[in-house]
């Protein structure tokens, strides 16, 4: 399958579609306030993919919200993002929605429920055509999205249909149609293909790739399939407990994981190739009241003295104490560590 | 479906060897469970929507003759993609969907015959974890209740069940077990809530577990514990397993056996090193280059089958994967609703004028399901113009795509007045038929010569 878009002028191609620094996401929180994602500092330019990783719990979705501006009510932004130059942390709620929809684009992880199933497909691509794109006519919004479904592999004769009407896989080709149909230039995909069989999760990777071939527009990939960023992206970025602890791009970090988290992640992987069983024992913190200094030490194998005292600094992109060479022998002395009960597991 | 029951040296005897290399419990040869031509069938009711949809009601055949022997102390894998009927399949293992046709054998007793009454002493031995722990455990009983109440209802351990539960608890590593007991589901993490659930099961000492995606719904970082878990309690406690998964890889690992299913069938059956070494069917084959693999080399998968599972209310004739198949041929099944199929296809390429052309010749799409007049001959008529106009457009699609396994199944089209006349090739439906020289069984006409059978 080829997808034809029409030729899209393409600003600043050299430069960050997206640039993101020292990003702070915190909700309040029972006790004290949840920092769900602390310092995250990242860029991505036309047509590259990030994948990011890391368990449940260690505020992936929660960043992809923040960048788009979905956070609920009761949340708070600090830290800069700059949006194809524009910082868009200084906007207003209004101002922000506009560069939603055109601008930047969400896919859903749930295809089963995101669309109404009171409204036909064409309703759905009227819409959102209509919201943020008043300009074009009738006809234009119809062609624009029949382009959309047609690079999708969804023939026009369903154009009319009800999603009850399409199965799942269907449904998440939808929901990839209305967001491309925007022409977005920064695209969020939150665990894209959770709910999908294994064929039509490969045909969904095989989309993205063929989007991003053809239209380039930025992807931040969260998923937690170390499987699908292999395939599917160009980096990778492990996030844990709020901060993104390693990244770099996904061939280096495959064959040669720097974190211990990263090293911990990928054993702990069941492939193909799986002969034994690998887990990393304990469940990531409590977001609300996190460990001191390294926030991965009480489940790392290789914690140090120094590791629960000082936050490590990012060597080689990579946030860990190990890489650090100049460390005294009484700060790198092995870490007593706490035996790990089934009791505190995720 | 062929039966041949109890004939068949494949099915009754287990070729690999127990990994732990254990012998069966009882040391016979005897299979612990043997399904024989099991068929389960839901009935479609008639509602509105299925009427406003135009669809008559009818059967879906969810199980549709299934032949398993499950040896004690073997864990056969039960893979395939949702609609599959792979989870129907367990569920009729334990009596809670009722099966059309076929028997359940259960150390010979058949399940099928049995009342509730009769049934309920047996659910002691064949017990089953779901996918979702939360949707398992009532939110309203703390860990403690749930697992004493399993073995109240079952009369087990009368005075000391409280003793029993935290044996149970512990065995699944929820340790203390006096932490665990007085906490409500809520309270757990999911992989916790599983273990929770395992324990519940293990507590009625039971002989088989039917895990249903039994990690499914987890974190990764926890799968490998709760797959490690059932891996244990395989070995201690000598549990025969049916493994209900879609996911290949966890399946490769923890499998002796695995069975894969397609619309209700079962389509490729054989020890797990051989499915995986040497896949035989095409759907197989498939599944395995579509398991994302973490390995940065590889690329994103390109030669996938097309299209989606079809409407398990109206499978494909034939073989029912014919319709996705790159390498089916004559036999395998076409027929003139999969012309629809590949008009849709050209419909996704062709510029959007020429669509609006061509949909005004065609009509409605749908309408090729209902168009065979014979089993070799199918008759599809153009919502205006003629049958030549019809013809010239599906005589444009072939030369188009000269390649698609669908015209090898077409021996002719001809224009005949306001309609066009498709001859199709004879249809085989393939059998799951030994191969020779392997444990594996394969229902597909590249291994079997559909001319002899």
């Amino acid at each position: 399958m080829t997808i034809e878009f029409e030729p899209i002028e393409v600003r600043d191609d050299t430069g960050p579609v997206l640039d993101v620094r020292d990003l702070r996401v915190w909700y309040a929180g029972a006790k004290a306030p949840v920092q769900a994602v602390d310092g995250v500092s990242f860029a991505l330019r036309p047509g590259e993919v990030l994948g990011l990783v890391g368990e449940s719990g260690c505020g992936k979705s929660t960043l992809g919200r923040g960048l788009l501006g979905l956070l609920p009510r009761g949340a708070a932004v600090d830290g800069e993002l700059h949006f194809q130059g524009r910082d868009l942390l200084g906007l207003s709620t209004r101002e922000r929605e506009s560069v939603r929809g055109a601008g930047m684009g969400l896919i859903f992880q749930e295809p089963m429920t995101r669309l109404d199933p009171l409204m036909r497909v064409s309703a759905h691509f009227n819409e959102v055509l209509k919201v943020h794109e008043p300009d074009l006519s009738k006809a234009q919004r119809r062609t624009r999205a029949l382009e959309a479904l047609r690079a999708l592999g969804i023939p026009p004769t369903r154009y009319r249909s009800y999603p009850h009407e399409f199965s799942g896989g269907m449904r998440q080709r939808i929901m990839i149609a209305l967001t491309l149909a925007l022409r977005p230039r920064f695209i969020v995909a939150d665990e894209p293909t959770t709910a999908l069989d294994v064929l039509v999760e490969a045909q969904i990777l095989r989309i993205l790739a063929d989007i991003r071939d053809q239209y380039s527009p930025a992807i931040l990939l969260i998923t937690h399939n170390l499987g699908i960023v292999a395939e599917a992206c160009d980096r990778v970025a492990v996030m844990y407990a709020g901060r993104i602890v390693e990244q770099g791009p996904v061939r280096e970090i495959f064959a040669e994981p720097k974190h211990p988290y990263t090293q911990e992640l990928m054993r702990s992987v069941i492939s193909l190739h799986t002969r034994e069983l690998h887990s990393i024992p304990g469940a990531p913190p409590d977001l609300g009241d996190p460990p001191p200094g390294c926030r991965f030490h009480p489940r790392c194998p290789h914690a140090m003295q120094i590791c629960p005292t000082k936050v490590p600094p990012a060597i080689d992109n990579t946030e860990c104490w190990l890489l650090d060479r100049t460390l005294s022998p009484a700060d790198s002395a092995p870490l007593a560590r706490e035996e790990v009960s089934i009791a505190d597991e995720a | 479906m062929p039966t041949k029951p109890d004939a068949d040296p494949v099915l009754v005897t287990r070729t690999a060897p127990s990994r732990s290399g254990d012998q069966n419990r009882d040391g016979s040869d005897e299979p612990l469970i043997s399904i024989r031509d099991l068929h389960v069938n839901y009935a479609l009711r008639t509602n509105a929507v299925a009427r406003l949809l135009g669809r008559s009601s009818g059967t879906v055949r969810a199980v549709d003759g299934v032949n398993l022997d499950l040896m004690p102390g073997e864990v056969v894998g039960i893979v395939g993609e949702s609609g599959s009927g792979k989870s129907t399949l367990g569920r009729a293992l334990l009596g809670l969907v009722h099966p059309s046709a076929g028997s359940i054998r259960y150390r010979g007793q058949d399940l099928v015959t049995l009342r509730e009454p009769q049934l309920r002493p047996l659910r002691r031995r064949l017990q089953m974890v779901f996918q979702d722990p939360h949707a398992s455990l009532n939110p309203s009983m703390t860990i403690g209740r749930a697992i004493s109440d399993a073995l109240r209802i079952h009369k087990l351990h009368p005075g000391d069940r409280e003793q029993a539960v935290a044996a149970a608890l512990e065995r699944v590593g929820l340790a203390p077990a006096s932490r665990f007991m007085p906490k409500y589901p809520t309270e757990l993490s999911g992989g916790q809530k599983q273990r929770a659930v395992i324990a519940r099961a293990i507590a009625l000492g039971p002989e088989l577990l039917v895990a249903d995606e039994p990690i499914s719904m987890l974190d990764m970082s926890v799968r490998a514990k709760i797959l490690g878990l059932l891996d244990e309690l395989r070995r201690d406690l000598g549990l025969t397993y049916m493994y209900i998964t879609h996911d290949l890889a966890s399946a490769r690992f923890f499998c002796d056996r695995i069975a894969i299913m397609y619309l209700g069938k079962v389509i490729e059956i054989g020890t797990t090193e051989e499915i995986f070494e040497n896949p035989r069917h095409p759907y197989t084959q498939a599944l395995l280059r579509a398991v994302p693999d973490p390995d940065p080399s590889r690329g994103v998968a390109r030669d996938l089958p097309r299209g989606e599972v079809p409407d398990a209310a109206d499978p494909p004739a034939g073989c029912p994967f014919h319709p996705r198949c790159s390498q089916a041929f004559a036999p395998c099944g076409w027929e003139s609703r999969d012309l629809r199929m590949i008009l849709e296809q050209r419909w996704t390429t062709v510029p959007s004028d020429q669509f609006a052309r061509e949909a005004k010749v065609v009509g409605d799409p749908e309408r090729f399901a209902a168009a065979e007049t014979s089993p070799s001959e199918g008759v599809v008529r153009p919502a205006s113009g003629s049958g030549p106009d019809l013809l010239e457009l599906l005589e444009d699609q072939r030369a188009a795509d000269p390649d698609d396994p669908l015209w090898s199944g077409v021996r002719q089209m001809r224009a005949d007045g306001q309609e066009v006349r498709i001859e199709f090739a004879e249809r085989v439906t393939p059998q799951l038929l030994p191969v020779v020289d392997s444990s594996v069984q394969v229902s597909c006409h590249l291994h079997h010569d559909p001319t002899k059978s």
